[in-house]
């Protein structure tokens, strides 16, 4: 009885140990759909590996949450295979520059903004991001606003 | 020379209105570091608070009457710590950029367009001389009150009532400021004009000369061989202007730049003090600052 307790014992954990790993494939499963789901603007890395897209200087700041930050900044972008390419701000979704026949550029901006911005360089026509680069907006001071409310002494 | 023939009060005839044109005013300085610091940084609401801690270096330059003995120019670095921290409505706030010392107090009220805190502070010592154009003393002072601020447009008004709190002297000062900023790129500059009045009880606690305290002076000067003579002297009430004009730039993140010029009138009941050997009607200051944000 004794063995037989133990095997039926044995046999309970084994259940729970595959269930466990069931459950964590599942979760790495769903995890990978996810991410396959929020990088679908996203080239395949063997081709985004082939541009690359930097700017500078960075970060940009300003004085206080909510003002608008001045940032004189430089992308640069360049490409394995010469073709038409454009740079696009993704945070407003707007294209800044394109280039026909080129591997690289660089476009010189004045930022102006109140939130991070992200860029990315497309093909002309694609909605593929095939580099992704991101101009961060920071403050030295991040007020917070007092709850309101009447008089607190009467 | 100064007696108590002179004594009666002398509120400086220059008009607010003309002291901002000719952008030389304003005093109140002593109510200023909320203000100071919330027109500095850009704020637009009442109410807006936030915890924060910052050290730095500041170097000072000012031209001054100065009392006896003593030169009319004086340049000062110094490490400053600004720093403010809100809990429950509850504050503790230093700000070295205005004329108080230590600000502990209590807000009572606020929306989106006034604010009102009751509060103790020390502020009568060597940091707000520049401000207020008052006194150059190491002796600090505990003082009650209340500011009312108010945010209307893009301009700042704080409004300040402040008595003595340790009964030495029983003083009172009553402020008014106004102060608005600009963003140039990521420069931000302000500006602050204000007038204070300060009652006779204070100014005569700090620049008055008793008549028993003349004598004991005369005959010290009478054993050292010196020419000096002082007078008695009962200081009033007084009013005062100022203005100040400066600049904040966010290095980075962490790091900030400040420049501020100061113009403040020394009212005649203060400056017609037997105390003041070098005597000027307008003090001027220059501060630059480079403070580490926390």
């Amino acid at each position: 009885m004794p063995n037989l307790k133990t095997t039926i014992t044995t046999n309970k954990m084994s259940n729970q140990i595959i269930l466990i790993c069931l459950c964590i494939a599942g979760w790495f499963i769903s995890g990978s759909a996810n991410a396959g789901a929020t990088q679908s603007n996203t080239a395949p890395s063997n081709t985004s590996q082939l541009a690359q897209l930097e700017v500078t200087p960075k970060p940009c700041v300003a004085l206080r949450k909510g003002q608008k930050c001045y940032l004189e900044v430089t992308f640069s972008w360049s490409h394995a295979q010469v073709g038409d390419y454009c740079l696009v701000n993704i945070t407003t979704n707007t294209i800044m520059k394109c280039w026909q026949k080129q591997a690289k550029g660089e476009l010189n901006i004045d930022f102006q903004s109140t939130l991070s911005n992200d860029f990315a360089v497309r093909k002309k026509d694609s909605a593929i991001n095939l580099a992704r680069t991101r101009i961060p907006v920071a403050w030295v001071y991040k007020s917070s606003k007092r709850a309101k409310s009447t008089w607190r002494l009467f | 020379m100064n007696n108590k023939n002179l004594h009666k009060s002398r509120i400086p005839h220059l008009s607010l209105a003309a002291m901002i044109f000719a952008g030389a005013s304003v005093s109140g300085g002593s109510f200023a570091s909320d203000i100071s610091h919330n027109v500095r940084s850009g704020t637009q609401q009442a109410g807006s608070s936030e915890d924060y801690l910052e050290i730095g270096l500041m170097h000072l330059m000012r031209d001054e009457p100065t009392f006896l003995g003593k030169g009319g120019s004086y340049t000062n670095t110094s490490l400053i710590v600004n720093g403010s921290y809100n809990w429950n409505n509850l504050f503790i706030e230093s700000y070295s950029e205005s004329g108080h010392g230590l600000v502990v107090g209590y807000n009572a009220f606020d929306n989106e367009r006034w604010s009102l805190d009751f509060m103790v502070t020390t502020d009568w010592g060597e940091v707000s001389f520049e401000h207020d154009g008052r006194y150059f003393f190491d002796e600090d002072k505990l003082m009650a009150g209340g500011r009312l601020s108010g945010y209307i447009g893009d301009y700042i008004v704080q409004f300040a009532l402040n008595q003595d709190a340790t009964g030495d002297h029983n003083g009172t000062t009553a402020s008014a400021l106004i102060g608005r900023s600009w963003q140039y790129r990521n420069w931000n500059f302000h500006g602050i004009v204000g007038a204070e009045y300060v009652s006779a009880k204070l100014n005569d606690y700090y620049v008055g000369v008793s008549a028993e305290d003349a004598a004991a002076l005369n005959d010290y000067y009478a054993r050292v061989s010196a020419e000096t003579r002082i007078d008695a002297y009962e200081a009033d009430a007084s009013v005062g202007f100022s203005s100040e004009f400066g600049v904040t730039y966010p290095i980075s993140e962490d790091w900030v730049f400040r420049a501020t010029a100061r113009a403040v009138t020394v009212p005649d009941e203060i400056s017609d003090s037997p105390y003041y050997g070098y005597k000027k009607s307008v003090l001027t200051s220059l501060r630059t600052s480079i403070s580490y944000v926390f």
